[in-house]
């Protein structure tokens, strides 16, 4: 099951509203994420520096988790801010959102690096095994993309309903630990539970 | 039947519901297209967030580990329990169709990493394909092992060693040797190196029984 779309999809459904005539829905960014927008369209040298600030640390941990080597995350990385300053004039902002067309692009650069490491085969056999593993390895990408993808969202959400997050997903606390830890009673850990969880949906309905 | 309140929700996103009361969550949703699509929506993400690498966490600042928990281990499940969840996760699923709890896989369905755990005592017919797959689950598929006796299971783990392990499933096999589940992933595999599989006792505990019959590093 997918929780986001990575871009050909997002295209896709953008290609879908226009031509039923559905206007696309505005997307809520920052002043930060606007700011890139504009430095994106004029190709402003300054935007590589904007995109790191704003979501370098999710594209280079998804980098570092793709290659499992930090030296080749931090090259790729470069390349996606390069290719992301010179295709920045053609990035419609209607069709997905700036996260999304990174990871796109961050996604595309790993998968190119994975399949350099492994040599081209002569055998017929071996290269039908290796277009099956290329398969395998896209949906991988594509899963881990939208994990960290997730991550950059976590971190817009409210800083309780991060907290509550963190505390039952990252360290994996009980309801009852959490209300104890926190003091928050626990009917309203429950109820928080809910609503940072539904939060985070609409974030990620957002980013499609 | 009124709808769940939020509490309830949380309780059956966070697997802290009694079986009972998740069976009769199961229904509900089953009979509620409404609720099912709310509820699901939820657990999906729910589950990419228990995927989600200590990477992906740091990222977002670093916390503290609390003070009362040392290591993250999921609440204990009896055998009893989980085999209960995956009758009324299936029992939901062939009434409803729709992708959660724990199903046959079928065929077509999107690929993900794969890995075959192998008999741990040498050459053997006794295997077993683990796959990873979407939403953060895996499928598993065995073959060729030993009927379950009565009082007696096999366990599924992600494993870095015989103190640093967590349970993710525990299933009986036939006659023909065969089972096939897809379960979800209570941590992130990531995190650890190996699968493995173990006989074990029913009346022995939650442990690990040190009788691991396949193994297998963890998929990438």
């Amino acid at each position: 099951m997918s929780t986001f779309a990575i871009a050909p999809a997002t295209a896709k459904r953008a290609r879908l509203r226009q031509a039923e005539g559905v206007p696309s829905r505005p997307r809520s960014t920052s002043r930060a994420q606007r700011r890139l927008l504009r430095g994106l369209a004029r190709r402003d040298p300054s935007v590589a520096d904007a995109i790191q600030s704003e979501y370098g640390r999710v594209l280079l941990g998804y980098l570092r988790q793709m290659l499992d080597d930090a030296g080749a995350a931090e090259d790729v990385m470069q390349q996606v801010l390069l290719e992301a300053w010179q295709r920045g004039p053609s990035f419609d902002p209607e069709r997905a959102s700036v996260l999304t067309w990174l990871m796109t692009i961050a996604r595309s650069r790993a998968i190119d690096v994975l399949r350099r490491r492994v040599p081209e085969p002569h055998d017929p056999a071996v290269a039908t095994a290796l277009l099956d593993r290329d398969a395998i390895e896209e949906d991988h990408a594509t899963e881990v993309a939208e994990r960290w993808q997730m991550t950059y969202l976590l971190s817009t959400l409210s800083s309780d309903h991060a907290e509550l997050l963190r505390l039952r997903f990252q360290f994996g606390m009980s309801q009852t630990e959490i209300a104890e830890h926190t003091g928050i009673a626990l009917g309203t850990v429950k109820t928080r539970m809910v609503s940072a969880l539904e939060q985070l949906r609409g974030l990620i309905g957002e980013t499609r | 039947m009124s709808r769940p309140s939020d509490e309830r929700i949380s309780d059956f996103l966070t697997g802290e519901l009694a079986p009972a009361e998740r069976e009769e969550m199961l229904e509900q949703m089953r009979q509620d297209p409404v609720l099912r699509e709310r509820v699901g929506s939820l657990e999906s993400i729910a589950a990419n967030l228990e995927l989600l690498p200590r990477e992906a966490w740091e990222t977002l600042g670093e916390q503290p580990r609390p003070a009362a928990r040392t290591a993250r281990r999921p609440s204990p499940r009896t055998p009893r329990r989980r085999m209960a969840l995956v009758a009324a996760a299936c029992a939901l699923l062939l009434g409803a169709g729709i992708g959660i709890g724990v199903l046959i896989e079928r065929p077509g369905s999107a690929g993900g990493p794969t890995v075959v755990l192998r008999a741990v005592a040498g050459p053997s017919s006794e295997q077993a394909t683990a796959r990873m797959t979407s939403g953060g689950r895996m499928v598993l598929t065995v073959d060729h092992l030993p009927a379950t006796a009565p009082g007696r299971f096999y366990e599924l783990w992600l494993m870095n060693s015989d103190s640093d392990l967590v349970s993710v499933a525990s299933f009986r096999v036939g006659s023909d040797g065969k089972a096939q589940l897809n379960v979800p992933l209570p941590v992130s595999a990531a995190r650890y190196h190996y699968l493995d599989i173990s006989l074990q006792h029913a009346a022995a505990g939650p442990a690990h029984s040190g009788d691991s019959v396949l193994r297998a590093p963890v998929p990438s």
